[in-house]
């Protein structure tokens, strides 16, 4: 699962720098010219854009445990001084936030990694009853400290005020690629735990994902800037897919239901590790169209605050239908991708699971339902500064891609006996 | 060398509680220097002079480079940042240094009755490592939670990170040359990168009180909404 997850995410990573690289050509231009004030060189912006894609591949590919640490210590690095490109208050205060508690989080990985690493050197001598307690431990740290970097509550504080005061490429970036990096260390470890702690270690990551839906619910409901509600977003859909890790690495390959096949041999449950790599791949593109198209508005009204931005079918068509239809592709709307995901991890999850996880996306779906919808319809309250048409070539392309593979997608699961083939 | 090196780790929890203690911006820095330049030196008073013979290169390279940039490079860079943000005291902190210094003493204790609970195997070098890298971890954090200034939030955070290294030497952990070098260098880089956001801070807020920074979130825009 890991080799497969790993190239996923570099080519996932690699489309996503070309996507808002060429987003940030435009965008960095026009906010420039609209916001004016003090920001950043853009020499020193492409700088940080370009180290802040290597670093994340550095982090996917790296060799070692170790060395993946100092990658993604790295990402968090080269992509703070990104995030206040505009030198506002907001941003500076959102910048020092995410370098203290990232920080602080990476810290705590190295220092479950090293408890790791102390573990395997007992595990290869033979104490089997000792190294027992320091991967147990250890695992915990790795989940708080990545976790932290990868937005699972109650960790996730400095994610809503980064992503929301960045300027959109860069949001963009951090959603739909850095969370994935983060997550894959915790994948990286999970991996490696001796089986007598699988079980904690899985009910460990079923606790935060199920806290980070929870959570995002509640903070979505009565949001006031679209650009947090995207945010919060990202925290929900990051703790959905650590829980559909989680059921994947427990449950046993089924003959009946297909195996994941990886380096010739059966790494788990067929639908559920699809599932899992598909709701990465197609989050990642949706949260990204959504934030570029965030941006754009942000740009044309001014304000992130949705009170002010409303009726978008009258003034701005095209990101009218770009913002409601990837709001409703996010959640989990057929023909969704991020639908068939969903329904492959509440058919797999046991019930008690599957229910509670369904009430939190219903909130979630109302909440940003009530957003989308009072933004796109209803009168205008402010007249918009429109954005140049080029800057809807990206997002529209995004949505392109993502309504051809979710059509496909649902077509897929909807073939009568397809989650037995 | 054993006796060497328990007396380094018994000066470097006293640190700690002076660091806990002190309001003086240059005295904090003083102190984090030197536990940097303890940090530095532990490795080799750790190793095992009698079995392994002595150090290699590679441990005497790791534990030059860790001592001049913790104990040099980085105190530098912090009293350049404090000095441009003309910070000298940390005047009004959440938490008062008598009662941080008590806090500090009780993070001691209980790191080292978690200590004596951990199973201890009998590769790590000294008994005394792993409490002290947890005290010093932990009054790093508590830095970091009770003081105002964003520069001793910096330093509570390299306190932190110094715990962290000192629990890696207490466990003998080898990582190899590319990858302590590449440690040190995101340590170095990080501070860098705060001091230049600290910088920033105080050119825009006037100020480096973090006090400042809370102007994101979300329950009091929700109170004001409804």
């Amino acid at each position: 699962m890991i080799e497969n997850l790993k190239w996923l995410l570099v080519w996932l990573t690699s489309a996503l720098f070309v996507a808002d690289l060429v987003q940030s050509v435009f965008y960095i231009r026009e906010a420039d010219r609209r916001e004016g004030g003090d920001h950043m060189s853009h020499r020193t912006y492409y700088i940080c854009l370009s180290a802040f894609f290597g670093a994340m591949v550095f982090a996917l590919l790296s060799p070692s445990l170790p060395l993946m640490w100092v990658a993604v210590e790295l990402t968090t690095l080269v992509s703070a001084p990104l995030i206040a490109y505009h030198r506002s208050r907001g941003a500076l205060e959102a910048m020092w936030k995410y370098l203290l508690i990232c920080s602080i989080g990476i810290g705590l990985a190295l220092f479950g990694t090293m408890l790791v690493m102390h573990a395997l050197e007992l595990q290869e001598k033979g104490v089997a009853e000792g190294c027992r307690m320091w991967f147990k431990v250890g695992f915990v740290f790795i989940l708080a400290g990545y976790g932290t970097k990868t937005g699972l509550a109650p960790f996730h504080t400095w994610l809503p005020d980064a992503h929301s005061e960045a300027p959109a490429p860069v949001s963009a970036l951090l959603s739909g690629a850095l969370l994935n990096c983060s997550f894959f260390a915790i994948a990286r470890f999970r991996e490696i735990m001796p089986a007598e702690i699988a079980g904690f270690c899985d009910a460990a990551m079923i606790v935060f994902g199920i806290l980070s839906v929870a959570v995002a619910a509640v903070f979505m409901v009565r949001q006031t800037d679209f650009k947090r509600l995207l945010a919060y977003s990202s925290v929900e859909h990051m703790g959905l897919i650590v829980i559909l890790f989680a059921i994947f690495m427990r449950t046993p390959a089924d003959p009946g239901r297909g195996a994941l096949i990886s380096g010739g041999e059966i790494v788990g449950d067929a639908v559920l590790g699809l599932a899992l790599l598909a709701h990465i791949v197609f989050h990642s593109l949706t949260k990204t169209m959504l934030f570029q198209t965030a941006g754009n508005l942000l740009l044309a009204f001014g304000t992130r605050a949705i009170a002010s931005v409303q009726g978008l079918g009258v003034s701005m068509k095209g990101h009218a239908a770009l913002w409601i239809v990837g709001i409703l592709f996010i959640c989990g709307m057929p023909p969704s991708v991020l639908f068939a995901s969903e329904l492959g991890l509440v058919v797999s999850a046991p019930f008690w699971m599957s229910a509670l996880v369904l009430a939190l996306l219903f909130i979630v779906f109302a909440a940003m339902m009530k957003v989308a919808l009072a933004m796109t319809m209803g009168t205008p309250v402010a007249k918009p500064e429109p954005v140049p048409g080029k800057m809807m070539i990206v997002p529209f392309t995004l949505l392109a891609i993502l309504v051809a593979s979710g059509v496909l997608a649902c077509i897929c699961i909807s073939i009568p006996g397809a989650w037995h083939n | 060398m054993t006796s060497t090196a328990e007396i380094l780790l018994a000066l470097f929890l006293l640190t700690n509680i002076v660091l806990a203690g002190t309001g003086r911006l240059r005295q904090a820095i003083r102190l984090v220097a030197v536990q940097g330049w303890m940090v530095g030196l532990l490795p080799i008073l750790l190793w095992n002079w009698t079995d392994a013979g002595a150090p290699g290169f590679r441990v005497w390279a790791v534990a030059f480079v860790n001592g001049a940039v913790k104990g040099v490079a980085l105190p530098i860079l912090l009293r350049y940042a404090a000095d441009r943000a003309k910070a000298n005291f940390e005047l009004e902190p959440l938490v008062g240094f008598r009662l941080s210094q008590v806090i500090a003493f009780a993070i001691a204790s209980a790191s080292f009755a978690i200590g004596k609970a951990l199973h201890i195997h009998e590769t790590v070098a000294s008994e005394l490592a792993i409490p002290v890298a947890f005290t010093t971890m932990g009054t790093g954090l508590f830095l970091i939670c009770a003081r105002r200034k964003a520069i001793t939030q910096v330093l509570g955070f390299l306190a932190f990170e110094n715990g962290i290294a000192v629990f890696g030497s207490g466990i003998l952990l080898e990582y190899g040359l590319v990858v302590e070098l590449g440690i040190l260098l995101d340590v170095f880089v990080l501070v860098f990168v705060l001091g230049i956001a600290i910088y920033q801070i105080n050119r825009t807020f006037s100020s480096i009180d973090t006090d400042r920074l809370n102007a994101l979130g979300d329950v009091h825009l929700m109170h004001r909404r409804g």
